[in-house]
């Protein structure tokens, strides 16, 4: 027995024959239906559907045969496949390629073999139509080869719908995936037309709104816009209709029962496949409960605020009265106690000042508004309204001159805030009689630099990394006398971003520090 | 410009109506009345005719803008400049206080060596505005 060989395009056509997701397969009428006819046309007891694998034969079709595949070295089909023409064998037994071939010696008995390549629409052979029998013959007549042909051709034919019924399917279940995917995921998902009629309607709109889905769909969406909001829905619109994607805003809709809800939303635009707009998407969710948190949890914060306060109105209320003299001068003894215990009741209004900023900023809640800002203005104002500390430090702040008009786009109480805060640190940390210099300048990459230099100690290289984060400070032991919350940096830095800049420091032990932060020059 | 001297004060603790007695007494020399609760300056206020009133806000019953809107309705209180004193900063309650009529907020805990300063200024601002 000679084996066929391996075609040159082998690993090519093994692919085109794994792209029609026939083998393995169940036996199918339309394809036995070919046999069928072969088998009957030809007068032969045998006629099969083969496809050559990369090590078996293996059988789409079989009439009068029972077995379902054979291996690829015994199949005369594997020879069928190497050529354009039907190949006819008149009797195996005298060809010395299968003379001694397994399914020649024995079962089934093939003495006449006559196969048609089945070659794809790009012309990959991978199998035959071939009938057989089991006594010799004379060959095939011109036209019962061309019988043998035609219908090999309707093989292929029916393998390529086989495939397209299969893709069909597929996509059919890939879509009822989809679809039940987008029905049931918890959030309201609705498709709309341009002009805002619904055209679908998932669980989760039913869930939300409380309609159900055929009292929905070819109704405006508008029927869920408050009045009020019915200008903003159409703005919205507009935006999609210019190709823009709304990510999560939040607004309110009215339900089935009338309610107010309050939602978030994200419109897409829908495109079919030239790119042209044929309507939007809308997913929405109940934010109501995260609504219902956040106001518990501003109002806990602005009732303890409250209750810390009032203690302390009173305490230091009662300790500056008596520090005022106002029920007389106080013994030496007493004055550094009632002192202490004044700057002390002092620190913790500022604590709790600082707490609320913080917490403000980290709900997002903190409120800036935004003007134009005069530098030069600012750092004069500063300057001038720290003084205090400049006093208690026996420091000097000198501002470097000349200033120069600059202005950004800022919340100026809150620069102001920064200003205090860098001003308080870098007194709080210079040498006594030391000097501190505040100064302005204009970067080449149009940005503004505001930068307070002091003479002290330095930051410890320990603390470096450290410094803007929340209750840092230099060094604990010393935190009660130098004051301050080990807040400030903190919030200086969010105020800094806020304003779409960026804050740091530069710093040599025993020469000093400069504090800076660099903001945007606001564009004329 | 018309000084100020009758100051009336409504605070429904009782340590921070001590302090600020003191404060507008002996520091001010101010003449003071006060009142522990909203329905009391109702009751009072009229017959001690102040120049200017000091309410605070967080109270018991009737709160400070209540009280405010309950001593509108006298007729010798209609115009009356009120100030309203509050532990509670959140800029958005602070802007609400303003829109409610007062004059002025002023912030809790407050320093008793600037608390005259402070009403004084807002005396002056408001005697300005007044033409």
């Amino acid at each position: 027995m000679v084996a066929a060989g391996i075609p040159a395009n082998e690993p090519e056509r093994l692919q085109a024959l794994r792209s029609f997701e026939i083998l393995d397969t169940q036996a199918e009428e339309a394809f036995d239906r070919f046999t069928r006819i072969a088998a009957n046309i030809l007068g032969v007891p045998i006629a099969l559907v083969s496809l050559i694998d990369e090590a078996r034969q293996w059988f789409k079709s079989r009439h009068g045969l029972d077995a379902r595949e054979t291996p690829r070295d015994w199949a005369f089909c594997a020879y069928a496949i190497q050529g354009d023409e039907v190949l006819v064998v008149e009797d195996a037994t005298k060809d010395p390629r299968f003379a001694d071939n397994p399914l020649v010696t024995g079962a089934p008995d093939i003495r006449f073999y006559a196969g048609a390549p089945l070659r794809t629409r790009d012309n990959f052979a991978i199998g035959t139509l071939c009938v057989i029998d089991r006594s010799p013959r004379k060959g095939l007549t011109p036209v019962q080869i061309e019988v043998l042909s035609d219908l090999a051709d309707a093989v292929v034919n029916q393998l390529y719908l086989h495939k397209t019924t299969s893709d069909l399917q597929k996509a059919e279940l890939a879509q009822a995936q989809l679809g039940a995917i987008i029905e049931y995921c918890g959030d309201a998902v609705i498709g709309k037309t341009i002009d805002g009629t619904i055209t679908s309607w998932n669980y989760g709109a039913q869930g939300l709104f409380g309609y159900a889905s055929d009292e929905m769909v070819g109704k405006p969406s508008t029927l869920l816009v408050p009045p009020p909001l019915l200008d903003q829905w159409a703005e919205l619109v507009d935006r999609i209709a210019h190709g823009e994607t709304i990510e999560q805003l939040e607004t309110v809709r009215i339900g089935k029962d009338g309610r107010s809800i309050d939602v978030s939303v994200s419109l897409s635009p829908i495109r079919d496949r030239t790119g042209a707009l044929t309507g939007f998407s809308t997913i929405a969710r109940d934010i109501s409960q995260r609504r219902q948190i956040e106001k518990a949890k501003s109002e806990f914060v602005s009732t303890v605020s409250h209750e810390l306060r009032t203690p302390l109105t009173s305490i230091k209320g009662s300790l500056g009265l008596v520090q005022s003299g106002v029920f007389g001068e106080l013994p030496e003894a007493f004055k550094p106690m009632v002192d202490i215990a004044y700057n002390n009741s002092d620190r913790l209004v500022r604590l709790i000042n600082d707490l609320l900023d913080i917490e403000k900023m980290e709900a997002g809640k903190m409120e800036f508004h935004l003007g134009p800002v005069d530098l030069a203005a600012l750092l004069r104002q500063s300057v001038a309204e720290n003084d205090g500390y400049a006093v208690t430090h026996n420091v000097r702040f000198t501002l470097v001159e000349p200033l120069v008009s600059i202005t950004v786009t800022g919340d100026k109480d809150r620069l102001l805030q920064v200003m205090a805060n860098l001003l308080s640190n870098a007194a709080k940390f210079s040498p006594p009689e030391g000097r501190i210099e505040v100064g302005l300048k204009r970067q080449a990459d149009g940005t503004v630099r505001i930068s307070v230099t002091d003479h002290g100690p330095g930051i410890p290289e320990s603390f470096q990394r450290k410094i803007f984060q929340k209750f840092s400070q230099a060094d604990s032991t010393d935190a009660g006398q130098k004051g301050g919350t080990g807040l400030g940096l903190s919030i200086c830095r969010a105020i800094v971003e806020r304003h779409g800049g960026t804050i740091d420091f530069v710093t040599r032990a025993g020469a000093g520090t400069t504090f800076y932060f660099d903001l945007p020059e606001a564009s004329s | 410009m018309k000084r100020l001297s009758r100051i009336l004060h409504v605070e429904d603790a009782d340590d921070i109506r001590k302090i600020v007695e003191i404060i507008l007494t002996k520091m001010g020399g101010y003449t003071i009345l006060q009142c522990a609760s909203g329905p009391e300056a109702v009751e009072k206020a009229a017959d001690f005719a102040p120049d200017l009133i000091l309410l605070d806000v967080m109270m018991p019953g009737r709160d400070g803008p209540d009280t405010l809107r309950d001593l509108r309705e006298q007729e010798t209180l209609k115009e009356t400049p009120v100030v309203f004193m509050t532990a509670k900063v959140q800029s958005s309650e602070i802007e609400m206080l303003r829109g409610l009529g007062a004059i002025d907020v002023l912030a809790k805990p407050f320093d008793p060596a600037t608390l005259c300063g402070q009403i004084e200024a807002i005396w002056g601002r408001y005697q300005a505005s007044l033409g």
